[in-house]
Formats: C-alpha cells, structure tokens, sequence
C-alpha cells in the first residue's frame, strides 16, 4: 500500500541584519529569521523615496511626501492607501490583514500599525510605527 | 558553484548574475526581495560593478581616434599623431582702399594699423574686419588728364569688347591726342563719378589693352594697378591737377576682435603651457611677443614653430596645441628646442577672436576712422568678398584628417602627399591635381606639376601660388624637385539625351520630367565633376537620371565636346586643340569667326573631312580640317585632325573677329559610338593655343564640365544640354 506522506516545510527567510551587529557565539556578521527579516524589508520598504535606488526609480513610496503635508484627516487615509500599494508590489511574501492610521495631533505624527501574515508563518504579525511630520 | 558571467556590463545584468550566484548558497535567501538588506547589498555591488565596467569601457574607447568620444581624448591622439587640429577662422576679405589726404598733411607714406576696424553687415549683424597686418604705403601721383582705364562693356555698352580696358581722359585735348587711328572724342558720364565728364577717344576699341601691369580686375568697372603711372579715380574734377595719394590694394582684412592676453612668466612655468582663455580664437592669426621685464621694455617676437628640425637651441619659437578643455595653449622652448623664457619675462598674445563662417560673402565695408587726417578722401572698394571663415575642426573632422597627415609624415613625397598639402594650405582651392612630370609626354625628369581648381567665386592668384611653393611644399619636399603650376584646362560637355516615359506612373508633364532630368544632370555635374582629376561616366549619369522619376523608362544619351579657346586677333598663330576621345568624322564645327586669307577676309566655319580610309566601324585615321564659307563653300584647308587621339591642329591661321557677344572660339566635336565615358587620364596638352612646339602633357588638368551653350543661328551655337522627353503610348 502506498503511504502518501505530505510533510509541511515552513520557508525559512534568511537576512542580513543591516545593523550589522556580530553574532556573540560564532563572531559572524548577524541574522534577521522570518518574521524579523520580513520586519526589516517593509521598514527598508517604507523608508525608501521614488527615484531613490539606482536604475530602479520606481521602488519606494511618496510617504515623505505626505508627512511634509499639513496634517488632515484625509491623509490619514492616503497614508494608508500608499503602504498598502507599497507592500502589495514590492514585498510577494506579505499578506496584509490591516493597516491602521491615526493622526496624533498634539505630537504632529501619525501611528502607524500594520497587521499581516508572514507566508509560510502561521502566527500574525504586526509592526507599529510613528511617522513624524517633516516640518 | 554557479557559473559566474563577467562579461555584462547593464546593471540589471551584473545583479542578475550576482543573484545567481548567491543561489549556489544557504546561508542567505532573501536576495530575490526588493526590501530586503541582502537585497541593498547586492545593489551596491552591482552599481559598483557597473561602474568600474563602464570606466574600464570607456578608458578603452578613449584610447583610440577611431572609438574616442570625448574631444580632448582624439585631440589628445592627434597631438601624438603630430596633428593639431584646426582653430576657428575667421572670414577673409580683400579690399582696395584709397586715401586721397587732405593738402595739410604732407607725409610720403601712410600707415593703416593692424587695429583699424572695417565694418560690414551680414543678415541684419555687424561684423568688424582687421587688416592682417600693419601696412604702409607710399604716396602715388594721380589724377591730371588721364588715361585713367575702364574695364569691359558695361560702360561702354556700343564700343567696347568685354574683356578690356579702355583709356579715359578728363580732358577733350587728352583725349585726342591719345588717339590714334581714327579723329575726335566723344563724351560719357558715369554714375559713379556724378558731374565729371570723360572724354574718350573715338577709336577706343583699338586703344584697349587687355591687361594693365599685373592688376586683375574685380567687375567694379575701373582698376588701375598701383604699377602704374596712374591712380583710381577719386573724385577729381575735370580741371584739378595732378594729386597725391595712397592706394591699399588687395589689402587683407579678416574678421573678429582682436584680443590681446598678457602673461607673466614665473620660474615654475618658464616653458608654460599658457592657456589662450578665448574659445574662438582664430590661430593663425596669434602674434606672440615677450617683453624682457616690467623694467626693461625690450620686446621680442617669437614665431610659430612649424617642425622642429629646423629649430636650433636659440630659436625664438612658440608651440601651439590644443589642451584638454578646448582652449589653445602655448608652449616654449627648453633652451634645447627653442629658447627658454625667463622668470619675469612678460608674454603678450594677440590675436583675433573670429565668428567663423557667419560673416562669409560679406560684400560692403566700411572704415569709420580717419587714417590721414581730418577732409581726407576715402574711396572703399571690395576686391574679393569675404571667404573662408569656418568653426573649428570638429571630433570627425580630426578623426579624419590627423591619420591622414601623419601617413605624409609632413613630407611632400607621393602625389598624394602634394594634394593633401595643398589642400589643407588654401581654403580657395576647390579641387587639386598632381603628377610627376615622367608622366608627361615627353617625359620631363625632376619636376612635380601641380594644377590647381579654385572654389565658384574666389581666385587663386599668383602670390597664393608662389605661397603654396615656398612655404607648403619647398619645405617639405625632396631636394631638386622643381613644382610647376599648371592652369586648369575645360572640357564641355554638352549632353543630347532622350527618353521615354510612361505617363501612367507619373502626374508630371512632359516638360516637368525634362526639368526633373535637367535637375539631375546638374546635380551630377554639381556634385561628381568640375573638379580636377573626375571623369564622366555614362552609367552614373544614366543611374541619376533614372532616379529622377520613376516612371522614365529608357535613356539614350550621346555625348558631344566642346572647347573654347580664346584667340588673338589679327594674329597668325597655331591652335591645338585636344579632346582626348575618339571622335566621330564629318562631325566637327565652330561657331563663326571671320579668317583671313592673303588680304580677304571670310566669315566662315570649321569642318572635318576624313580621309580616304577613315571607314567604319572603327573611323580610324586622320582627315583634314576646313573653313567653310556660310554656303557651304570651302574657304581653305586649314589644318588636320587625328579621329582616334581626337587631335586637331590648326597651324597658322590669322582669325580676324568672333561674331556676337563672344570672346571665345567654340569648337564642338561629337565621339563615336562605343565611347561613352569621358576620362581625364590620357595625356594631352595644357594649352589650346602655343605659338611655340607644343609639349604633351597629362590631362590632369583638365576640368569636365557641363556645356551652357545656348541656341544662337547668328553665332552658330547650339544648345549644351538637350532634353526630350517621350510619352510611351502603350499598344492597344
């Protein structure tokens, strides 16, 4: 009888840790794993503006752009809609559940929380961040 | 291990390859995603990889003329090449200037300043010229009675002939005397000299004189060589005295600003290089002279080094090259090559400044500065427009030139060394010629001919020629080679072309597909013949013609020859003609001129008539030439003509007059059948008329150019080109 055996391999997502930190045991230069090498790749995503990269003008996002607008509550929703796109075209190994926006007024930024899956992770993963207005 | 390509140079590429390489690995695997630190890595490197490549590329190209991109790199190749590429040159211009001083001013000489401004317009602009150099002259006597000399038949539209210079007198007493042939005088007023009147004597036409000294004349009516006892008219009136005054002719005025830069030399630059800050610089205009220090006044001018073995330690020359940035610097000697500067020595470099090409066919000029003193009288004529301005020598041009001259080696050697030479001396010479005179027949051992074709609307005068053999090829050529200049020599050619067409593939008419086929053969005389050394070939005319419409379906064409030779009057002497083909028996005639024989005049015309065994198919032989009357009686026999060589000789004959406007004898001749290109290869003679033993000579001289004759029964012309076009009418 033939033993059909399906075995689940998680896809393991090996970085280079760009703060270049040394690893205490064997001295080498350190790693980012998973869902922490995927963290690295959307803050590297967010941080990147149109025309920045080499050849490559259309990777990065206007989200300077925005955070030099006055603050209103429409750009909280553009703000939105533009890490969306972000991570839709340039990060395939993200599934994204929610992205929330909050204008914080009183300390002119905004509060960023991504909400996504990792593929080939089983736990959902978030990332918060404030992004101060640039003024 | 992956297999790792080097050999891209795009930077997706390289990064590409870096991927593919790192999928040979495990301790990494985020390389295929945009955000991901591995991800910046490798674009780093693949920028850096890109840009090494692109370096390592490019230092490549520039190091060869034929890939260099960047100026300063092919200007740098050339300089190794011994080459240095042509600066701007300003627009030169020829004018005669005559200063009739005021009484007060009583100096024998007058000096026009190098920075004398002329001022001329060209499409709205102004543009100022500068005499070449400082020039003094001497004062010359005009004025008085006269002859003063007028030139062709536009003044003097019923006696004279086109070609000649006719004695004018300011008095009536003059006048006649001066006249020798027949009595009296009759008056003319000229527009240019408003309220004078002229007295000419009645038989002018035997007073003309064909050339004055060694003036030329410049279709400005009157032109008097300063070797002459007598000077342009100025103005004068009919009863003033004789008159002192200076005559500039042929005075070089060139275009641009005259800039003056000044240096210091200090003892880190005592060779330089010292940039000329000034991209329009015109070079062969730089004057560079060092004044030995502030305190101490003495200047001393320093020449442009043409080749260095002629310089001695000692030898006061400079260096000009182009530097990296486009500017021109100079260079000085080491006290080895050239004499070395001293620290404190002060460089002054002037020069001018020129706008290139714009100011080129500048026509009217204008000085606005007194050159004597106040109530002088200027007269301001221009002897040649303005020619030969052009920019600088472009990264092609060099491209092409530099390799070029370094195959001469700077040396006159081969024939193609003289042209190149020559060509690169003169901006005048359209096209040049060259051979050795073992070419000739008979041979003439130790001598280079050189003929010479000048661009439409400039000459090549004799102090260009005597430029051209001292200082371009006496230098530069092997000892006990004498160059001998040879004038060009016409060969017309008048074309009897017909063709069909098929009006079905065309909207033009019949005579807009001839005027398309008048086009083309211009065109193709325009452009592949009028210069020394091309030859006619049938088949390109045909290929021109046929490109000019499609719907021309055949073309016959049949090639006629004329040429013109200008006779003496009254004279007898030999005519030669040759026209180097083949030609076709009982096809020669002339246009009508009146012969003497013994003491009777005939107005006739010349006609072949080949012997007894000048047969076809060949018509080989010769036969005999004869003036015919204008019924068709012979006259005389004349002379012979060689149907195979296309030789006529005409010895001895005494032509009396030309009939009509013309001042050329017209020879036409038709070529057999199978020659159909017309080569410039074959040796003939140089010269149509010889009163001496004629000397063969190459024909690498001669210019083949389209016959502009026009129909005229009077003068027994016919039409150069003709064109009929055929409408192809298809059988039903």
């Amino acid at each position: 009888m033939a033993t059909n055996t399906k075995q689940r391999k998680n896809r393991v997502y090996k970085d280079i840790d760009l703060s270049f930190n040394v690893n205490a045991l064997s001295g080498d230069i350190g790693k980012k794993l998973d869902a922490n090498a995927i963290k690295q790749s959307l803050m590297n995503l967010l941080m990147i503006e149109p025309y920045e990269r080499k050849f490559h003008p259309e990777l990065g996002s206007p989200l300077s752009e925005l955070l030099f607008s006055h603050m209103t509550p429409g750009l909280e929703q553009s703000i939105k809609i533009v890490i969306g796109q972000l991570i839709e075209n340039f990060e395939p190994r993200v599934s994204i559940k929610d992205i929330g926006v909050r204008a914080n007024y009183e300390n002119q930024l905004y509060e960023v929380g991504i909400h996504y899956l990792v593929i080939g992770v089983d736990q959902p993963q978030g990332l918060s961040l404030n992004l101060t207005r640039l003024r | 291990m992956a297999q790792l390509n080097v050999t891209e140079l795009d930077f997706d590429a390289i990064k590409a390859n870096l991927k593919r390489f790192l999928e040979g690995q495990t301790e990494f695997s985020d390389y295929n995603f945009e955000g991901s630190g591995l991800n910046i890595l490798l674009e780093i490197l693949a920028y850096n990889t890109h840009y090494n490549g692109m370096l390592a590329h490019m230092l490549a190209n520039e190091n060869f003329i034929d890939t260099a991109i960047k100026r300063e790199s092919v200007v740098s190749i050339a300089k190794a090449l011994g080459y240095t590429p042509r600066s701007r040159r300003g627009a030169l211009a020829k004018v005669n200037l005559t200063v009739v001083p005021p009484s007060t001013y009583t100096s024998t000489t007058l000096q026009i300043n190098r920075n004398t401004p002329f001022s001329t317009q060209v499409d709205g602009a102004t543009y100022k010229f500068y005499p070449l150099d400082t020039t003094t002259v001497s004062a010359s006597t005009a004025g008085g009675a006269g002859p003063y000399f007028l030139y062709g038949t536009s003044v003097l539209p019923t006696a004279g002939t086109k070609g000649y210079y006719y004695p004018v007198y300011l008095t009536e007493t003059a006048a006649q005397a001066a006249n020798t042939k027949d009595s009296g005088s009759t008056t003319y007023t000229f527009t240019e000299y408003p309220g004078v009147s002229f007295y000419i004597p009645n038989d002018n036409i035997n007073e003309g004189v064909e050339t004055l000294g060694t003036s030329t004349n410049q279709a400005e009516g009157v032109t008097i060589d300063s070797g002459l006892s007598y000077g342009m008219y100025t103005g004068q009136s009919a009863s003033s005295a004789t008159q002192t005054q200076f005559n500039f002719n042929s005075l070089a005025i060139k275009e641009g600003l005259r800039v003056v830069n000044k240096f210091v030399v200090s003892q880190g630059s005592l060779q330089g290089p010292y940039v000329i800050p000034n991209l329009a610089i015109d070079t062969s205009t730089l004057r560079v002279r060092v004044q030995e220090s502030a305190s101490d006044l003495t200047v001393t001018t320093y020449v442009k080094a043409e080749k260095i073995l002629d310089i001695k330690a000692d030898s006061k020359v400079y260096f000009v090259e182009e530097g990296a940035d486009g500017l021109y610097q100079i260079r000085f000697g080491d006290d080895v090559l050239g004499k070395q500067l001293k620290a404190g020595n002060i460089i002054y470099v002037d020069y001018i400044n020129s706008n290139a090409s714009l100011s080129n066919f500048a026509k009217t000029f204008v000085l606005g500065t007194t050159l004597s003193s106040s109530g002088e009288e200027l007269t301001l004529k221009t002897a040649i427009s303005a020619y030969g301005g052009s920019y600088k020598e472009s990264i092609d041009e060099i491209r092409y030139n530099a390799p070029k001259h370094n195959a001469t080696r700077d040396r006159a050697v081969t024939s193609a060394d003289y042209e190149s030479l020559i060509l690169s001396s003169n901006s005048n010479i359209q096209s040049c010629s060259v051979w050795g005179g073992e070419k000739n027949d008979p041979p003439i051992y130790g001598k280079v001919f050189i003929s010479l074709n000048p661009v439409v609307g400039s000459i090549i005068t004799e102090s260009d020629k005597d430029n051209i053999k001292t200082s371009v090829i006496d230098p530069k050529t092997p000892v006990a080679i004498i160059p001998e200049f040879v004038d060009p020599e016409f060969t017309y050619i008048g074309l009897d072309i017909n063709l069909s067409y098929d009006p079905k593939l065309t909207t033009l008419s019949k005579g807009e597909i001839e005027a398309v086929v008048n086009t083309a053969v211009t065109n193709y005389f325009n452009i592949d013949l009028n210069k020394l050394n091309k030859s006619f070939y049938n088949t390109r005319l045909h290929d021109a013609i046929k490109a000019g419409d499609e719907s021309i379906i055949t073309i016959g064409i049949t090639n006629k020859l004329q040429k013109r030779i200008k006779p003496e009057f009254n004279v007898a002497k030999n005519y030669t003609v040759m026209f180097n083909q083949k030609l076709q028996p009982r096809e020669l005639t002339t246009s009508y001129f009146n012969l003497t024989v013994g003491s009777v005049i005939h107005k006739v015309t010349l006609v072949d008539v080949p012997g007894s065994t000048v047969v076809p198919p060949s018509y080989s032989g010769t036969g005999v030439v004869n003036a015919i009357a204008l019924d068709g009686t012979k006259v005389s026999e004349v002379g012979t003509i060689d149907y195979d060589s296309g030789k006529i000789i005409i010895p001895a004959i005494i032509i009396n007059t030309l009939y009509g406007t013309e001042t050329n004898l017209r020879i036409n001749a038709v070529t057999q059948r199978d020659v159909r290109d017309i080569t410039t290869q074959a040796l003939v003679r140089t010269s149509d008329t010889s009163t001496a033993a004629v000397v063969a000579k190459p024909s690498r001289n001669v210019v083949l150019t389209l016959d502009d004759s026009v129909l005229d029964a009077t003068v027994n012309t016919k039409l150069g080109l003709k064109i009929s076009a055929t409408p192809e009418v298809e059988e039903i």
